[in-house]
């Protein structure tokens, strides 16, 4: 800094910075040694805790304490005007000493923050409540208190030239693999961006395949399923200011997995992922099946059933795949409607949108009772995914394979499988296989995808009672 | 290209590149030609099975091929899924799609193995992965005959003469067609990983058991009689049972058996591609691409029944050659030019 500005001048050189911005506190005030310039914006910083810590520093100087500006609040940095910028921005006070050209910096940022509550799009039954906020400290503390070792590493980096957006991986440094650590790192200083706005932007950034519909990264806002993912060697993202967290490297059947498989008994647990993973198949492929039946297989219905199927599609006008197309997007509608409405309005529409015109669409004879009972089983079975994203995805993928079977019938739906599973090998999450343990094939990991296995293998029970003896019953 | 199998890996690889398009096929000419004596004959033909494999497992270091070799293999290979292309879309055309233009059937069909074979080796490796599920699905759906079965129809035994003998080994080598595969592939093996010994016998046994049940529940379901006016008869016997939930279980099957076989044309190409890149590295994609069009186009020239026939008929003289002649000639070449 020039010696021949005075603080006058310095002042307004900083509200010039600062474009006179009316929550911009810039003022002149005496120091033992000089004047000095106090600066911070009055909306993000505490300012009875900047007095409050500008009275310990001043005791310190006056204490002659060799680094009294260093404090567990404070430090004391040269000046630059990069640094006062940065400082301002993030919600910290700023101390000039014009004479010693010396910043301070004290922390104590004011932002407006929600209680940790439980995500709305991801509730569990039994286990933890807790979910992540819009601040970087309270998600990182909600999973350092899950995980008290120094091994779980937080590592920091701030993207965007205009948002400088603080965006933090943690992983733990004994268990997560070096290489995708030094990956994501490489990937991360490669993004060149105005702004990141989003995880989801951020998402893009990152992903290997970004024109797949599947997600490559497992977003979640539960820190109880962060932990278990940090635990098999993950790494979970935070985007500051979201509460979404992004972990990776992660597999197709990582979001069929959800907290409450291990918050309950194995057996229920086990029961319920297999009923997740069922819903995937029928979620995609019953409507095409129904219009590959309806349209070319109809022999292979049971006689009974036969005469009630023609029955019912005897009135109806339009081909199959019209019928199913125009449900599915009748639910895509009530969908998209009920999110956007505030909760007692949006199960309004669902009851009226599900019942009312469901019923009525039928009497109108735009489509048949048959396929209003394979849409509706199609959404729920869309529903159970314990992952939004994948929900999703899953929603949007069955529509390709009703094109499918209205052209091909079970051949069409045969490709489209073939299609999809080529697709599922090839996809990658951050360069590790994602369709895994398929690919690379490894059964003996099978029974994981299936079953949710006891934490403790139970070991064998004593065979004798008689005191000494070993586990064998006695025998020697 | 550099890859690494793991045991399983190599043998769902071997199990659908042998098992993909001759399963319904097999079992009429075999039986036809060897008549109650045919799973006798079949277990003997198991056991020259097994020796071939053993005699492989040996010596699959000294399969080396050359440049012009490799052409060879490449260019029966290709046959090969041509043959398969042809039947595949001829049993189509006549269970499925009367109607719908052949080009239409064979190039979807092609497009499948074009993208798997343009994805990484991985995938192709491990798209067998796909079919686990349906295999024990169909070994389901033929027992579902059990009632039906004739178990008189076993015997008498012995009866085959040595004519029938001769053939009937001849007919038997279309369930080994693809074990030229193990001495492509062994090499890829993990070496930390056990082959010989008691992997082998598995692997021998799930073969074995696979085409003998297709054979004895053909066998047990059919008069001899019957049999002449079969061409597959496994679809026969799913087509006459009944069930509750279906009325046509056979169209359930044909669908299975489809996806196999188009598993194992991409699995044949790859193998085809895979060798092609040991000799020539460059322009990956234009040679992927330039075997798929072969593969569209040529089946269209052999798709009548006459023609279907007589190709599958003249695959077998081939598969001699490819998987047990010139393999011999190549090892002991090697063995005494390392000698």
């Amino acid at each position: 800094m020039s010696e021949a500005i005075s603080t006058d001048e310095l002042v307004l050189y900083i509200r010039k910075i600062f474009h006179n911005s009316t929550d911009l506190f810039v003022e002149e005030t005496e120091w033992r040694n000089g004047p000095a310039i106090i600066c911070y914006y009055t909306v993000m910083t505490e300012a009875n805790q900047v007095n409050e810590q500008l009275e310990l520093i001043r005791q310190r100087e006056k204490d002659n304490l060799p680094k009294w500006g260093e404090t567990a609040t404070s430090s004391a940095y040269p000046f630059s005007v990069s640094l006062l910028i940065e400082s301002v921005c993030s919600g910290s006070a700023a101390i000039i000493f014009s004479d010693t050209n010396v910043l301070l910096k004290i922390s104590v940022p004011k932002f407006g923050m929600r209680a940790p509550n439980e995500p709305d799009n991801e509730h569990v039954i039994r286990g933890s409540h807790e979910g992540f906020v819009e601040g970087f400290d309270t998600n990182i503390s909600l999973i350092r208190k899950r995980l008290a070792i120094p091994n779980l590493v937080v590592q920091t980096i701030c993207l965007g030239e205009d948002s400088n957006t603080k965006i933090s991986y943690v992983y733990i440094d004994s268990i997560a693999d070096e290489d995708v650590v030094e990956q994501l790192k490489d990937k991360l200083e490669g993004i060149k961006t105005k702004a990141i706005n989003s995880s989801g932007q951020l998402e893009d950034y990152l992903e290997d395949s970004v024109w797949s519909p599947f997600p490559q990264f497992l977003n979640t806002e539960r820190p109880d399923r962060v932990v278990p993912n940090l635990l098999e060697g993950k790494i979970a993202i935070f985007t500051d200011h979201t509460p979404t967290c992004l972990v990776a490297p992660v597999t197709f059947f990582s979001f069929y997995q959800s907290p409450d498989d291990f918050n309950g008994r194995v057996i229920v647990g086990s029961f319920y992922r297999i009923v997740r993973l069922m819903s995937f198949m029928t979620a995609i492929f019953l409507p095409a099946f129904y219009i590959a039946v309806i349209g070319f297989h109809s022999e292979i219905l049971p006689l009974e059933l036969s005469k009630k199927v023609k029955m019912a599609i005897n009135e109806i006008p339009y081909r199959p795949v019209v019928e199913a197309f125009l449900l599915e997007l009748f639910i895509e509608l009530i969908r998209e409607a009920s999110i956007r409405l505030p909760t007692p309005i949006g199960q309004t529409i669902g009851i009226v949108g599900g019942l009312v015109i469901g019923d009525a669409i039928v009497s109108a004879g735009l489509v048949s009772n048959l396929m209003v009972i394979v849409v509706a089983m199609t959404a729920i079975s869309s529903f159970v995914v314990p992952s939004v994203e994948m929900n999703m995805t899953i929603r949007i993928i069955r529509f390709p394979f009703m094109i499918a079977a209205s052209a091909l019938g079970f051949f069409g739906i045969v490709l489209g499988s073939l299609v999809l599973f080529i697709h599922l090998m090839n996809l990658s999450s951050l360069k590790q296989p994602y369709f895994s343990p398929i690919v690379p094939f490894d059964p003996s990991r099978f029974k994981n995808l299936f079953l949710r296995m006891p934490y403790i293998e139970p070991s064998k029970q004593q065979k004798s009672f008689t005191h000494g003896d070993d586990g064998n019953g006695g025998e020697t | 290209m550099n890859i690494n199998l793991s045991r399983i890996q190599f043998f769902l690889f071997l199990f659908v590149a042998q098992t993909g398009a001759v399963f319904i096929s097999f079992q009429a000419p075999f039986i036809k030609a060897t008549g109650r004596d045919a799973w006798i004959i079949f277990l003997v033909a198991g056991l020259l099975h097994y020796a071939v494999l053993l005699f492989f497992e040996h010596n699959y270091e000294y399969f080396k091929l050359g440049p012009v070799i490799s052409w060879l293999y490449k260019g029966y290979w290709l046959l090969l899924t041509v043959s398969f292309i042809s039947y595949i879309d001829y049993t189509l055309s006549v269970w499925a799609f009367p109607k719908t233009p052949d080009f239409v059937v064979i190039g979807l069909m092609v497009s499948i193995s074009l993208y798997a074979n343009l994805s990484r080796a991985e995938t192709v490796i491990n798209l067998s992965v796909i079919l686990i599920p349906m295999i024990p699905l169909f070994l389901l759906f033929l027992l579902l005959a059990w009632p039906e079965l004739e178990w008189t129809y076993l015997f008498p035994v012995g009866k085959a003469t040595p004519l029938q003998w001769a053939d009937g080994m001849i007919k038997a080598q279309f369930a080994f067609i693809g074990i030229e595969l193990y001495l492509i592939y062994r090499r890829y093996v993990d070496k930390n990983q056990q082959v010989k010994g008691w992997p082998l016998v598995i692997y021998q046994l799930i073969w074995m058991l696979f085409f003998l049940f297709s054979v004895i529940i053909t066998l047990l379901y059919f008069t001899l009689e019957e049999m002449k006016f079969l061409p597959e008869p496994l679809m026969y016997i799913l087509k006459s049972q009944h069930v509750t939930f279906v009325e046509r279980l056979d169209l359930f099957f044909i669908y299975i058996w489809m996806t196999w076989s188009i598993v194992t044309i991409t699995l044949f190409s790859f193998t085809a591609l895979f060798v092609h890149r040991l000799h020539y590295k460059e322009h990956k994609k234009r040679s992927v691409v330039i075997f798929h069009i072969l593969l569209l186009l040529l089946p269209l020239l052999s798709l009548s029944k006459t023609a279907t026939e007589k190709f599958n008929a003249a695959i077998i003289y081939a598969h001699l050659l490819f998987a047990i002649v010139l393999p011999i000639i190549i090892i002991f070449v090697n063995r005494r030019k390392k000698a």
